[in-house]
């Protein structure tokens, strides 16, 4: 078996950090007995991992999106699992950030962004593709394409906060991110679209 | 020193060659070896010869750090090995043998510290009730040297089986104990001591003969009154 089928047959996985990350946002956002019922929902094979997630394997996207609807399903409404889920999305960006990804964000410019964007995706991701579409970058504005996603629930609006904080990073002001495709009736929708802006 | 007076095609270029430096060098960061500068420069090109030399960088650190690994599994490996060694010697280090009919033996070989003295008079106290002994020997023939401490460890041992009813002998002292003891004015006189562990079995194996013939006597008393 290649090492494509292999990975194949793995099914979608993400890089450790990003639930690692979500395990800090709960721990230091949330009082005892919101967390408590967060943790609650996560199903036994996550919960028992959690605090041993190392950053850079892989694990299955499930881990994350276990954690995802655990947040969201904490809120009452879809605007504050909508903001609750931007939030970590944030916290998860500014994990993602180190050292070296600090340097980089500080030189690249939109449009390496835009260029970027599917090697971006496909260093945290296994599943799913990001494309952007850089024909409005003279406007200040990308249209961020994701595809391929389809059961990866609540990660919709974690991603938008991931976009927005990633923007901020590189000296963007006033960055606005707009998800389509996504509400917590469709949790997991096939693509996603994202429509940043900034100053 | 920005790259805004550079012709903006090559300013381009040099940006997303960075990028993709820094993207690597994150990877390695975060503990990711794996990763390698895919490039389609030539190789005689200033950056393809810098992406070479960053690959060749990661290589080695991913082999130092594989090597590491190994070490680490092998490390973990012996102290698993040393912890099961240490639980066998310490089992072995304290026997306590039923010698005689009521009567236990303990020899001590080695230094005596605070945990192993615990187990000792732990297994000393767990074996006089369930072998319900009467005298308990403990011979030091194998100890070369003893310090206030060790005198103190016995003492406590001494005291702790006479609470349950039994008699504590200490053999094999030899000359420089006797003397380094005498010295630091150790007061042994709640131990019975022998020279030799012979000596304290052959006490003992009397007194138990004496105790013995005491019975019977009383016995044949009781026979003939009746």
């Amino acid at each position: 078996m290649s090492a494509a089928e292999e990975r194949a047959a793995e099914g979608p996985m993400m890089r450790g950090y990003i639930v690692q990350s979500c395990v800090a946002h709960v721990d230091r956002r949330y009082e005892a007995t919101a967390k408590a019922r967060i943790y609650a929902a996560l199903p036994a094979d996550v919960r028992a991992r959690v605090g041993r997630y190392n950053d850079v394997e892989w694990v299955p996207r499930g881990h994350g999106a276990a954690f995802f609807r655990g947040i969201a399903l904490n809120e009452s409404g879809e605007d504050a699992a909508y903001r609750a889920l931007f939030d970590c999305g944030r916290s998860i960006a500014d994990a993602a950030t180190h050292t070296f990804m600090k340097l980089l964000l500080k030189i690249i410019t939109p449009a390496l962004f835009a260029k970027k964007a599917t090697d971006f995706w496909a260093r945290d991701h296994r599943g799913g593709q990001l494309v952007a579409d850089p024909s409005r970058l003279d406007e200040n504005r990308m249209l961020l394409h994701l595809t391929d996603v389809e059961g990866f629930d609540f990660m919709a609006p974690t991603a938008a906060g991931f976009f927005t904080c990633t923007f901020e990073a590189m000296g963007k002001t006033a960055v606005d991110c707009k998800v389509s495709g996504w509400s917590m009736v469709r949790p997991g929708p096939r693509d996603v679209t994202y429509d940043l802006s900034w100053k | 020193m920005t790259l805004e007076k550079t012709d903006p095609k090559i300013a381009e270029t040099i940006l997303e060659h960075v990028a993709d430096i820094l993207l690597a060098l994150s990877d390695v960061g975060a503990g990711d070896y794996s990763t390698r500068l895919e490039t389609s420069l030539p190789d005689d090109h200033p950056l393809g010869t810098l992406y070479a030399g960053i690959n060749e960088m990661i290589a080695s650190l991913q082999s130092e750090q594989e090597r590491s690994a190994i070490y680490r599994r092998e490390l973990e490996e012996k102290l698993a090995t040393i912890e099961i060694q240490r639980a066998a010697i310490r089992d072995l280090s304290t026997p306590v043998m039923e010698v005689w009919d009521g009567v236990l033996c303990l020899p001590v070989v080695g230094a005596l510290d605070d945990e192993r003295s615990l187990d000792m008079t732990e297994s000393l106290l767990r074996a006089i009730v369930e072998k319900k002994a009467r005298t308990t020997i403990i011979d030091i023939t194998g100890i070369q040297v003893m310090d206030t401490g060790t005198a103190d460890h016995f003492l406590r041992m001494a005291r702790a089986v006479r609470l349950l009813g039994a008699t504590c002998v200490l053999t094999g002292i030899n000359p420089g104990i006797a003397q380094t003891l005498v010295q630091m004015a150790v007061d042994l006189s709640d131990l019975v001591t022998h020279r030799t562990l012979r000596d304290a079995l052959q006490e003992s194996v009397d007194t138990y003969d004496d105790d013995d013939d005491d019975a019977y006597s009383r016995d044949a008393q009781q026979r003939a009154l009746a």
